[in-house]
C-alpha cells in the first residue's frame, strides 16, 4: 500500500471518529498533546485503525510506542511490509 | 427609575447582589458539609448521599437567590429523576454549570471531574470527598471505572462534562468517550442537559456577572441498547450524543440586550 493511501486512509478515520480538523493532520503532530487524544481513546484508535484497514493487528502491543501521526504511519506502513496482520 | 428596576438593570448592583447570594448560601452549607465530613470519617452509613442531595440542595437554593438576575429555566426537569441510574451529560461553559445541576430534580448525582476542583476549591474539597464524588486523577483507569459503575449499581446518577473542560469560546469542543463508554458497559441511559447561555452570563476568566437567562433543555434519554451492534458503540453513542448537542445548541438572546 501507498504511503499516500495511508495517510488518506488514517486521516479519514480519525478525523471521522475522533472528530478532529483535518488541518491538524500532520506528520508530527503528538496523538496525546496535540491531537488531545487520552487513553480510553487510544485504546478506540486500535480498532478504529483495525476497522479501516479491514485487518488485525498480530500484536497489538507495539501501539504503545507511537507518539506522533507520522509514527502512526509508520507503523502501519511496516505492517503491510511485513505482512504482520490477519485479515478480517 | 424604581429603585427596584435600577437594583435589578444596575451591573455592578446585580453583581454585588449575585456575589452576596453565593456567599450566604456557602456559609450555610459549608459548616453543614464539614459536619458531615466529620462523621463521614465515622463512617455514618448513608453519609454519601445525604451530602450528595445536600450539595444538590446548596446549588438549588443558590439558582433560587440568584434568579432575579439570572432567572433559569429548565424543560423536563425530571428527566434524570425517571431514568436513574443514568449517566447525566452537559456542555461546558461556565462553572456556574454545576450549580446548574440543582435546577435539575434528580438529587442523588454523583459529579465526575478532574483533580483541580479539589485544590482551587479547596474549601469544598471534604463536601465533595465525602459526597463519594469522583476524581479522574486519582484512581488508575481500571479502578477508576470500576468505582463509577459501583456508584450506578448502588442507584446514583453519575454526572460528566464530556468536553473535558469549560469552554473558552462558548463552541461546543469534540467529547471525550469516558461517560458513553461508561453507559455502555452498564447498560444505563445517557441524560443530555444542553445549557444555554451561561457562557455569555459568566465566561471562564471573567470577574463580574452579566445577568441574562439561562435555558436548559433536557433531552430525552438516549438508551445504549441501538448502538450495542456497533463496533465501537460508545463512540457511536459519543457521536450521536455530541450531534444532539450541536444541533440544540444556540445562543439564547440576553434579557438586557434590546
Amino acid at each position: 500500500m501507498q504511503e499516500k493511501e495511508i495517510k488518506d486512509i488514517v486521516d479519514a478515520a480519525l478525523a471521522d471518529e475522533f472528530e478532529l480538523d483535518r488541518a491538524s493532520l500532520v506528520d508530527d503532530a503528538h496523538i496525546r498533546e496535540d491531537l488531545g487524544l487520552d487513553s480510553l481513546d487510544i485504546v478506540d484508535l486500535v480498532i478504529v485503525i483495525e476497522n479501516a484497514f479491514n485487518f488485525k493487528l498480530e500484536d497489538r502491543s507495539k501501539l504503545a510506542g507511537i507518539q506522533t501521526l507520522g509514527d502512526l504511519y509508520r507503523f502501519i506502513r511496516d505492517i503491510y511490509e511485513h505482512k504482520s496482520f490477519v485479515e478480517k | 427609575m424604581s429603585t427596584r428596576v435600577l437594583w435589578k438593570n444596575n451591573k455592578i448592583a446585580a453583581n454585588a447582589a449575585i456575589f452576596i447570594a453565593f456567599f450566604v448560601c456557602a456559609l450555610v452549607m459549608l459548616p453543614c458539609s464539614y459536619v458531615l465530613a466529620l462523621l463521614f470519617r465515622l463512617r455514618t452509613p448513608g453519609m454519601q448521599r445525604t451530602m450528595r442531595k445536600l450539595i444538590w440542595l446548596y446549588g438549588r437554593t443558590t439558582l433560587f437567590l440568584i434568579s432575579p438576575w439570572v432567572p433559569v429555566s429548565i424543560s423536563r426537569p425530571d428527566t434524570a429523576q425517571r431514568n436513574r441510574p443514568c449517566i447525566i451529560v452537559s456542555n461546558h461553559q461556565s462553572f456556574l454549570d454545576i450549580y446548574l445541576l440543582g435546577a435539575q430534580r434528580c438529587a442523588d448525582i454523583c459529579l465526575i471531574s478532574k483533580a483541580w476542583p479539589y485544590k482551587i476549591l479547596f474549601f469544598f474539597a471534604p463536601a465533595m470527598r465525602c459526597a463519594g464524588y469522583i476524581n479522574t486523577e486519582a484512581l488508575p483507569l481500571e479502578a477508576l471505572e470500576s468505582l463509577c459503575l459501583q456508584r450506578l449499581r448502588e442507584g446514583t446518577s453519575l454526572v460528566l462534562f464530556p468536553e473535558g473542560r469549560r469552554s473558552r469560546t462558548g463552541a461546543l469542543a469534540p467529547f471525550r468517550s469516558g461517560a458513553f463508554l461508561l453507559a455502555v458497559r452498564a447498560g444505563v441511559p445517557v441524560c443530555p442537559l444542553v445549557i444555554h447561555n451561561s457562557f455569555s452570563v459568566f465566561a471562564p476568566g471573567e470577574t463580574l456577572f452579566t445577568p441574562g437567562e439561562i435555558v436548559i433543555s433536557s433531552l430525552e434519554p438516549v438508551e445504549t441498547g441501538p448502538f450495542a451492534a456497533e463496533a465501537l458503540p460508545h463512540r457511536a453513542l459519543l457521536k450521536y450524543v455530541h450531534r444532539l448537542f450541536r444541533e440544540r445548541l444556540h445562543p439564547v438572546p440576553h434579557k438586557d440586550t434590546p
